[in-house]
């Protein structure tokens, strides 16, 4: 298949997933989308509160929720954080870049680099021999994926090479498959997003 | 957790489940339903080609498991990973126990690991004064209510909502929604940040060790794993050594089946793929302390055990469960120990002893759908047969067991006791002498009330025959009848029919005498020798290369003589003229339909409306259309919901569990009613014993019959 009918399949696909697709115009376009993402989000549920802190009204979980939005961007280059810093100046977005074990509580978005997407599955695989990026698509609660267009695979089973070339570097390594949100049934069958990570997930498409 | 010491105890726990009217509907829900999402979320793939590239790989594992944990070994090791093997549960504990100790851990968070419920890991970390907590929601709920899981992939299952609404409240002090399920996982999500925050050892299991690059595969949808293996400082891995694989395309094959399989998912949400000690900035030098466990509790020596080793192709989808009509009636804490359905049959024996299986291994009906749903094509229902032998063998026969080997081992003995029967029944008849008056349950080892059992036929098949035969004189086909001992002595008015639809059709017919019970009644108690024994008779019985075909009319007797003779009898002398009869044998559905060939124009067609049951051994040899086909040719004919799904009989199982084979057939008979149809048709005696006695039993109007009686009555 081309990149073209690819991508056709992702689009198809990502709405039964549950996946949010955006097609960039280019990084600043995918930077704005997130910033934008962020700032129609309700704010970020505070699930660690702490005595004495304040915090905003109550979720409609009844949890409370952060004064301030957080994006959570592992993973990205000086350069390419400069531009996210550019798209989020002016709002009342903090934007983090580690130590994110001190913000367990929870942060609105994350933005990471998937190394590849299994159109077939709408499966992100990502690199996360980083701890920070291991948390940034936990601990948020909307996980931005940008995936680049010439990193699209067909079937799972074509995923084969880029999971082997990961886990075969040298030293350790750890690699996730991505496909939607959080996820669980575990309550009389009946499905439910975000029982630890994620309420959703977005990929956004990136020309290369 | 079904550990009932003898099958007094069993039932008193089996009939508590059927009490249970919530775990009631929901299993019905989840048995209608699983079985048309797996059909949607394979839709367009080879299934059968897939569950044999799985059956191959996991085979080839098994059998070179010390080599790939020699690999596996090595490759983590390079990776910084401390990899330990265990070779009993008390082992695993003890060594994971160790770990906690010299790293100095406290609080243990823990993702879903079936291996770690076999050994009983959290208790014995907790007696070791380990904090630890279950952060898979599932798992978590149970272990709030100190009980095991009910399901191998829906550890809570069994629970309502409100149930975990009361549960979260106490919990949390804090009064929760009871209607709103979003809500309560919600409480989970904030309720578990903190315990993954606070610990300092993470455990998980693993799906796949993958052996070319020292790497652990885990299939999630919650994503806990991620985060269990990510804060901890030290995360130790337990794994079954059943779980080594050789490569990486290796698990990314078995990925195509277990999701789907599982939850009818094409993918989980989250698969993660861990080789080494990764990066961790709560751990020593930045690092992880990463330790593998893998556990043998007998896994070696069941790769060695031929009758076994399928059984360690098992990739936990838990499928099994899904499709079992016994699970779905009393759910898992009544069929299983700690593991469900039917692999949790066996591997209750296999892993956690006699004492634990004893009762359990008794509650397979054997319809084999199981078999037919499984992610590696594993024969569950033979292994469970396997460990009835080997329970009968090891222990000494039981009473019913021996002396129903006493009688068949004799086909004389046998025969002269059913006419003994014959003529002393008479005052126990009622209906016209067609059936049995209800006896008392002392007599039939439980109450059989839920259905009218029939009487003996006045005359058997075996006296007939020679009156009803009209050979042709220049026969298309020559056959052998196996009559099987329902139609010889019961019903042989079905056997008649067939004779004379056979003979009107061009087709010579034998019958050979000395034939007699195919012997599935005696595997079913664990009578091996005598199984034996009477599967021998009947192949010498019979002149296979005289024959086109042997028919039966007997969808378990079919099953039986062509799929499981060649494998019981491969070691015996009888083995080759074994491959050639099994050849032959022929359901008589299929070989009215397809070598026969006959067809519309062969029959007068009537509008009365009738419905059909699929009996499990016609479905199992693949049979589903030619039966369809045949009704719509000589009546109307209206599908009933479910009429894929057993009609409860199962032979001795009906015996041993009159409660379940109860309800099952309740089931069947109002599906069937609610089609309208005045007649429901099969193509098994069994079913035609189970439903019209339900039916009987019930005064319902409905009528039921063998299609070789309603073909016949439709012959031009």
């Amino acid at each position: 298949m081309t990149q073209d009918q690819l991508v056709e399949v992702v689009k198809a696909k990502a709405p039964t997933v549950p996946v949010t697709l955006y097609e960039a115009g280019d990084f600043a376009d995918a930077m704005q989308y997130a910033v934008d993402v962020t700032e129609k989000k309700r704010h970020c549920e505070m699930l660690l509160p702490k005595e004495g802190e304040q915090y905003g009204p109550p979720s409609e979980n009844g949890f409370p929720t952060l004064l301030d939005r957080f994006i959570a961007a592992p993973g990205l280059s000086d350069d390419e954080f400069a531009v996210l810093e550019e798209k989020a100046a002016g709002t009342d977005i903090t934007l983090l870049r580690s130590a994110l074990r001190d913000h367990m509580g929870g942060f609105d978005t994350s933005i990471t680099w998937a190394d590849g997407l299994v159109a077939d599955t709408v499966t992100c695989v990502v690199n996360s021999n980083s701890e920070e990026v291991r948390l940034g698509t936990m601990v948020a609660e909307i996980s931005i994926m940008l995936v680049r267009k010439s990193t699209l695979l067909n079937k799972l089973e074509d995923a084969n090479d880029l999971l082997l070339d990961l886990a075969s570097r040298g030293g350790a390594s750890y690699t996730a498959f991505i496909t939607g949100p959080s996820r669980t049934a575990d309550i009389e069958r009946v499905g439910a997003l975000g029982v630890h990570g994620p309420l959703e997930l977005h990929i956004v498409l990136l020309e290369d | 957790m079904a550990d009932a010491k003898n099958m007094k105890e069993y039932h008193g726990q089996i009939q508590e489940a059927l009490d249970d009217k919530f775990l009631r509907a929901t299993l019905d829900k989840f048995a209608v339903e699983y079985k048309a999402n797996r059909t949607r979320i394979f839709d367009g793939m080879d299934v059968d080609g897939l569950i044999k590239e799985v059956a191959d790989i996991k085979d080839n594992a098994a059998q070179h498991m010390m080599e790939l944990f020699a690999q596996f070994k090595a490759e983590a090791e390079k990776r910084g990973v401390h990899v330990h093997l265990a070779s009993t549960g008390a082992e695993a504990n003890r060594i994971i126990a160790k770990i906690a100790k010299e790293n100095n851990c406290h609080n243990v968070i823990k993702s879903k690991s079936m291996t770690a419920e076999e050994i009983h890991l959290n208790d014995a970390l907790e007696k070791e004064g380990l904090r630890v907590v279950e952060s898979d929601l599932g798992e978590w709920i149970i272990q709030l209510r100190h009980e095991g899981p009910s399901h191998m992939v829906m550890p809570a299952i069994h629970l309502s909502r409100y149930q975990v609404a009361d549960l979260f409240t106490e919990v949390t002090h804090v009064q929760q929604d009871r209607e709103d399920i979003q809500k309560l996982v919600k409480v989970a999500r904030k309720e578990l940040r903190s315990e993954y925050v606070n610990a300092d050892m993470g455990i998980s299991g693993a799906n796949f060790a993958v052996a070319e690059a020292g790497l652990i595969g885990t299939v999630t949808n919650e994503g806990n794993l991620r985060l269990v293996t990510t804060l901890p400082r030290v995360h130790v891995v337990l794994a079954g050594l059943e779980k080594l694989i050789p490569t990486v395309a290796d698990a990314l094959k078995v990925l195509q089946v277990l999701p789907r399989n599982a939850t009818a998912q094409a993918i989980t949400s989250y698969v993660t793929w861990i080789a080494g000690a990764n990066e961790c900035a709560a751990g020593p030098d930045g690092r992880k302390e990463m330790h593998i466990v893998f556990l043998d509790n007998g896994r070696l020596k069941i790769a060695r055990d031929p009758a076994f080793k399928d059984i360690l192709r098992c990739v936990r989808c838990g499928a099994c469960a899904n499709v079992c009509p016994v699970y779905r009636l009393i759910g898992g804490h009544k069929m299983g120990y700690v593991y469900i359905g039917a692999v949790g049959l066996a591997l209750t024996y296999l892993y956690h002893g006699a004492d634990k299986a004893r009762a359990l291994v008794q509650n397979c009906i054997g319809c084999e759908s199981c078999k037919n749903v499984c992610s590696a094509g594993i024969d569950l229902p033979r292994i469970t047969m396997e460990i009835r032998s080997r329970l009968v063998k090891a222990e000494g026969n039981n009473p019913a067991g021996s002396v129903m080997s006493m009688v068949m081992k004799d086909r004389d003995r046998f025969h002269s006791l059913l006419k003994f029967i014959k003529f002393s029944q008479k005052p126990l008849t009622v209906k016209g002498g067609r059936f049995i008056r209800h006896l008392p349950a002392v007599l039939m080892g439980g109450d059989q009330s839920f259905r009218q059992l029939p009487a003996l036929a006045p005359k058997s098949f075996r006296q007939l025959f020679n009156k009803v035969v009209n050979n042709p004189a220049q026969p298309k086909f020559r056959v052998a009848l196996f009559s099987g001992c329902a139609q010889d002595f019961i019903y042989p008015e079905q056997l008649v029919a067939a004779v004379r639809l056979l003979n009107r059709h061009g087709v010579h017919v034998e019958f050979p005498l000395k034939q007699t019970c195919c012997g599935l009644p005696l595997e079913m108690m664990g009578q091996r020798e005598t199984s034996l024994q009477v599967s021998s008779q009947n192949v010498n019985a019979f002149e296979p290369g005289k024959y086109d075909a042997i028919i039966t009319l007997c969808a378990s007797c079919a099953g039986h003589l062509k799929h499981a003779y060649p494998d019981l009898l491969k070691d015996t002398p009888d083995h080759y003229r074994t491959d050639i009869f099994a050849s032959k044998v022929m359901d008589f559905t299929s070989f009215v339909y397809n070598k026969l060939g006959l067809r519309a124009e062969d029959f007068v067609k009537s509008d009365e409306k009738v419905t059909y049951h699929s009996p499990c051994h016609m479905r199992n040899m693949g049979i589903t259309e030619e039966p369809r086909a045949l009704l719509n040719m000589v009546a109307y004919y209206v599908p009933a919901a479910e009429e894929d799904t057993c009609c409860g009989f199962g032979g001795t199982f009906s015996v041993k569990f009159p409660e379940l084979s109860a309800e099952i057939g309740k089931k069947k008979l109002k599906n069937s009613e609610d089609t309208g149809a005045s007649l429901v048709v099969t193509d098994c005696p069994g079913c035609v014993m189970q439903i019209r006695g339900v039916a009987t039993a019930n005064d319902s109007p409905i009528r039921v019959e063998h299609i070789s009686e309603l073909l016949a009555r439709h012959m031009k």
